[in-house]
């Protein structure tokens, strides 16, 4: 997956950046990063238009040549912000949500469904207990399918650390899926 | 790298597993309906009307206050509780007071207290001190003073305008102090029976609370004087003198109280009179005064 050149090219020439066209073609990128950021696909939408009105208000002092980066940082703090309402929320509604995307569409039968909504309930589970620079670089390489330049690029870090991530990563999942394996054998 | 998602027919069970896990969550596709109905909530969310972080400061400085002016009325509630409890303890402690004083006067038998019953003349007598005695006089004979002759005729209260005239009418009490004479035991007691017998009790009188003995002092004569000027009221300007006389027999202003309770009941108890002209002359024979103490002791 590439990221949006337009943007990109804006930021370059030096133009002063125009709102509507950074969102258009950095909305759905943002949205990919939220979800690696541990926003569940429920509140994906809520987070972005936070994220885009931030950006909408900052966009006129930006005046830096790398505007992923700008944006990605925004993302984390928004998404990093509403971890920690939803925590304070949950206190009080007990975190009873209801993700309407994880219902069935009906395009699939019942039980491919509840293998589908299990598996996916293991991955959030091993991908949680994974710190975040981990799980950032192991979300968008092996679920995004973002590549390890696209990834240093966006997190202004090096290729290199980049890979060190993913190895590192890969491994702890690795091991907690060796783990899950283990209990279903015991079972 | 090859990505794990990719590993799903593995022959590794684990790598196999794992790539099955990752396959259960598909990439986010790019939604243009999505990106679309975002964009309209934030237009939407523009035009609302602009303010809420101001209306939310507003609402804590209207919290601060709110809880300011609930404190200030609490604070203002329990100073009005504190003065009333104040208030009550200090009537409590008048009318114990009162009521020694009055077991006090009762309890001697003595001639003056066949008098008391007939002390408390109306304490709303329109009439100055400084009123003729032409006109004091009818009013003065009570039932128990009418036999005694000295107060009834004319001749006898005539000269008390022109001396109550001259009475001291600003006695803040004088700052020379008093001679060192000893205090007259004698007619004493019938002032302490009057005011025990006069006060009336719905008139509380002001409360002994002054810590500091002078500005008792102070209070207590400019009360005295403000009821005898102000409100014609010469009872209760003669209960606070008797009450001075009592508590500060030597006080800096013993001359003047003894003086003015002089003024206050000439004219109205001829008894009480004589007694305080008596005593203004044991004590003060050549006192700035004892003109008037001589007069109301004359026939």
């Amino acid at each position: 997956m590439d990221l949006p050149a337009a943007a990109g090219d804006v930021a370059s020439a030096r133009a002063p950046l125009d709102f509507s066209r950074v969102y258009e073609a950095w909305f759905d990128p943002c949205l990919r990063w939220l979800r690696a950021l541990g926003i569940p696909d429920a509140d994906l939408e809520d987070v972005g238009q936070e994220v885009f009105v931030v950006v909408r208000r900052k966009l006129a002092g930006f005046e830096g040549d790398r505007l992923t980066p700008w944006l990605y940082r925004i993302a984390a703090r928004t998404a990093s912000d509403h971890r920690r309402r939803a925590w304070f929320r949950r206190l009080w509604t007990r975190g009873s949500r209801i993700d309407f995307d994880a219902l069935s569409s009906g395009a699939e039968g019942p039980a491919e469904a509840l293998e589908r909504r299990e598996a996916q309930r293991l991955l959030d589970g091993i991908l949680a207990r994974m710190s975040e620079k981990r799980r950032v670089a192991f979300s968008l390489y092996e679920i995004e399918g973002y590549s390890g330049e696209e990834i240093a690029q966006l997190l202004a870090v090096p290729v290199a650390t980049v890979w060190t991530r993913l190895h590192h990563a890969r491994k702890e999942f690795l091991e907690r899926v060796a783990e899950l394996k283990d209990e279903e054998g015991r079972r | 790298m090859k990505r794990l998602r990719d590993e799903r027919g593995a022959a590794d069970p684990v790598l196999a597993e794992a790539g099955r896990l990752l396959s259960s969550r598909a990439p986010l596709p790019d939604d243009t309906a999505r990106r679309q109905r975002v964009r309209a909530r934030m237009r939407r969310r523009r035009g609302a009307p602009v303010g809420a972080g101001w209306l939310r400061a507003l609402a804590v400085v209207l919290l601060v206050f709110s809880v300011a002016a609930a404190s200030a009325m609490i604070g203002r509630v329990a100073q009005t509780i504190r003065a009333k409890l104040q208030e009550a303890r200090v009537a409590k402690h008048e009318r114990e007071r009162q009521r020694t004083h009055g077991h006090r006067s009762t309890a001697p038998a003595s001639p003056t207290s066949a008098i008391a019953p007939a002390a408390p003349t109306p304490p709303t007598a329109p009439a100055p001190v400084i009123a003729p005695a032409s006109a004091t006089a009818p009013a003065a004979p009570t039932p128990a003073t009418a036999p005694e002759p000295a107060t009834a005729p004319a001749p006898a209260t005539a000269p008390a305008p022109a001396i109550v005239a001259t009475a001291p009418i600003a006695s803040t009490p004088r700052i020379a102090p008093a001679p060192a004479v000893a205090r007259p035991t004698a007619p004493a007691p019938p002032a302490r029976v009057a005011t025990a017998a006069v006060t009336p009790p719905h008139r509380a009188l002001p409360a002994p609370a002054a810590t500091d003995p002078e500005s008792d002092q102070a209070r207590l004569v400019a009360d005295a004087v403000r009821a005898l000027r102000h409100q014609h009221d010469p009872a209760r300007a003669a209960i606070l003198l008797a009450r001075y006389l009592d508590r500060y027999p030597d006080g800096v202003a013993a001359e003047d109280a003894l003086a003015l309770a002089l003024e206050a009941t000439i004219g109205r108890d001829a008894p009480r009179a004589a007694g305080f002209a008596t005593r203004y002359l044991a004590r003060y024979p050549d006192g700035h005064w004892s003109a008037l103490a001589r007069r109301a002791l004359s026939p």
